[in-house]
């Protein structure tokens, strides 16, 4: 009963202190432009330009609104010139690598809003990876399914 | 033999076919599917999620305790992160509707309150909650594991047991089918040769009968040939005597003699038609008129009758035809004139009351012949089976009981009429006479206008 009563403070708590999920930072390392290392925000990212897609989820398999700037311009603006791939690594040790090939041929997206609210890890944020042109019928998407990571914890330059 | 051996040989199939399905079946396609189904389950998305649950919240803890130990910031929130993200992969549509996934959810958002807002200053109270709550997660995430495997297997299971039953549906239908075209055709078989059989027997015994009549009327054409015979001799061996005497003949002698023997041969000749006529095997249906056929049956069975004293008596309507075959009708009176006649010599009738009465009559559309003797009847105790084959009550060299089951078969199957046997009265010169009378009915042949 005790037990049950702290947790229910507890989460009364949590929901009245609840955090700016704007501010989580992630770490990016590797061929950056300026320094080997740095830990930039949600907000900072999305300063890059933003774009939305309504699409399917196909993992939930319903509509859904994903946010966020193009992998494309993201490279371009933390990568140096000989950037070649960008490897992500999720928290739970997931990890997909994306070659510039990649993002220079299709549209990718570094989503940081679900239905236009940023995520946390709990709700597969705070980053995740979205191929906007998705459609279940191709081939092509389908295969790609793999390189939808969420949860992305850090972002490696090579 | 080959009849049981081919069921048994059906039987044996069946079953062997039957326990083979089986066999594979429950050993070999279940337990295989039973195999692909773990082997999916294992690589199944929400199986490997339900995975990362419990390593992540082990792992969330792990940095924590480290976190706690070196006042390690990063360690710190990476412990939160842990822990956020650990419950991240419960949120997805496979766990919809398990209650312990609702659970598990609760212990990883308590976790996460406790560490957010305890950071460094956690209370060995707390920590112990935190510790406690992340084997739970453990222990829950297993038993959600298990409870998914189970409804998966069952998913399966209940699959392919559907397909099962339709399989087994289909594969008993065919055998079935199979089975039942089989005993069809061993059924039909069975009927044609029962049919072949009793057609062979058919015969038979209208051979027996018809050679019993032939025998039988053999006796009395040869008894018939004595009398033209006798005069034919006698005419001619006068001639010679009256050649030999007077050694001229006269002219009027020769035309005498000629005539009688020409007379006699024609009568020969004519029992000899009549003969050939009945002997052969012609099947086809003509228009006959009833009297003509009646006096077919007088010339051959006359001698007979005269032979044995007995009166033929007819009262036949003229202008009554019939579309058949008049030969197998005549056999068929013949058998009848034949059994009256062994009648009238085994009850010793006195030969001045052996009468034989033919009569016949046109109702509507059928024709009634009667054919009446008087005999003194038959028993009443065998009346219902003289036309049974082989019934008789003659002794064995007179008859072999085939006579008046020809008769039957005859009017019944071939001419598609009716026969009925009983005793009956005759009035004759004032008398009355008690025999067995035969009462044949046929369908009346009309003329078209």
């Amino acid at each position: 009963m005790l037990k049950k009563l702290l947790v229910f403070l507890l989460l009364t708590t949590a929901l009245f202190a609840a955090k700016d999920l704007s501010l989580k930072k992630v770490k990016f390392f590797g061929e950056l432009k300026e320094q080997s290392s740095l830990r930039v925000s949600i907000k900072d990212i999305e300063k890059l330009g933003y774009h939305d897609f309504v699409m399917e989820d196909p993992h939930l398999l319903k509509g859904a609104k994903f946010g966020g700037v193009f992998l494309k311009d993201f490279a371009a603006y933390y990568g140096k010139a000989s950037l070649s791939s960008i490897v992500f690594t999720a928290i739970d040790g997931y990890e997909i690598t994306i070659s510039k090939e990649e993002w220079q041929n299709d549209i990718i997206l570094l989503a940081t809003k679900y239905n236009d609210e940023y995520t946390s890890y709990k709700t597969k944020g705070p980053l995740r990876i979205v191929y906007p042109k998705y459609n279940s019928n191709s081939k092509k998407y389908s295969k790609n399914l793999i390189n939808w990571i969420w949860m992305i914890k850090t972002i490696e330059f090579k | 033999m080959p009849k049981h051996i081919s069921k048994i040989v059906y039987v044996f199939a069946f079953v062997m076919f039957t326990s083979i399905y089986f066999f594979y079946a429950f050993k070999v396609y279940l337990p295989k599917q039973s195999m692909n189904t773990a082997n999916y389950f294992i690589t199944n998305e929400s199986s490997r999620h339900i995975l990362k649950v419990s390593i992540l919240s082990e792992r969330a803890l792990s940095a924590y305790i480290e976190a706690l130990e070196f006042r390690n910031e990063d360690l710190l929130y990476d412990s939160i992160d842990l822990m956020t993200a650990a419950g991240g992969f419960l949120i997805t549509p496979s766990f919809k509707g398990i209650k312990e996934a609702k659970k598990v959810i609760s212990l990883i958002d308590m976790n996460i309150v406790l560490m957010e807002e305890n950071s460094y200053d956690i209370s060995s109270r707390q920590l112990k909650i935190l510790k406690e709550n992340v084997k739970n997660v453990s222990r829950i995430s297993q038993t959600i594991e298990i409870k998914k495997y189970n409804n998966l297997l069952k998913g399966v299971i209940d699959r392919e047991s559907r397909i099962y039953v339709f399989l087994i549906g289909i594969v008993y239908l065919v055998l079935s089918v199979i089975l039942l075209i089989f005993l069809l055709l061993f059924v039909l078989s069975r009927n044609k040769r029962l049919e072949d059989e009793n057609l062979k027997q058919q015969k038979i015994l209208l051979t027996q009968s018809k050679m019993l009549a032939l025998t039988e009327m053999l006796g009395n054409i040869a008894h018939q040939w004595r009398q033209p015979l006798s005069v034919i001799t006698s005419a001619v061996s006068g001639m010679k005597f009256e050649l030999e005497v007077q050694e001229d003949i006269s002219r009027e002698s020769i035309l005498r003699c000629s005539d009688a023997v020409m007379k006699q041969a024609s009568y020969l000749s004519k029992t000899i038609d009549d003969f050939k006529e009945f002997i052969a095997e012609d099947n086809n249906d003509k228009i006959v008129q009833v009297s003509d056929v009646f006096l077919k049956l007088e010339s051959l069975v006359d001698e007979m009758f005269k032979t044995n004293s007995i009166t033929l008596v007819k009262d036949v309507e003229e202008n009554v035809s019939l579309k058949l075959n008049d030969n197998i009708l005549i056999q068929a009176f013949i058998n009848i004139c034949y059994n009256s006649k062994d009648a009238f010599v085994l009850n010793e009738v006195k030969k001045e009351e052996r009468y034989f009465f033919i009569s016949c009559k046109k109702d509507k559309n059928k024709v009634t012949i009667s054919l009446k003797d008087t005999a003194g009847g038959i028993k009443e105790e065998i009346i219902d089976k003289i036309f049974e084959p082989y019934f008789t009550t003659k002794h064995k060299a007179r008859g072999i009981g085939v006579g008046l089951y020809k008769t039957n078969e005859i009017i019944t199957k071939n001419l598609l009429g009716s026969i009925e046997a009983k005793n009956a009265y005759s009035h004759l010169k004032n008398k009355e006479y008690m025999g067995g009378e035969f009462i044949i009915t046929l369908p009346a042949f009309f003329k078209r206008a």
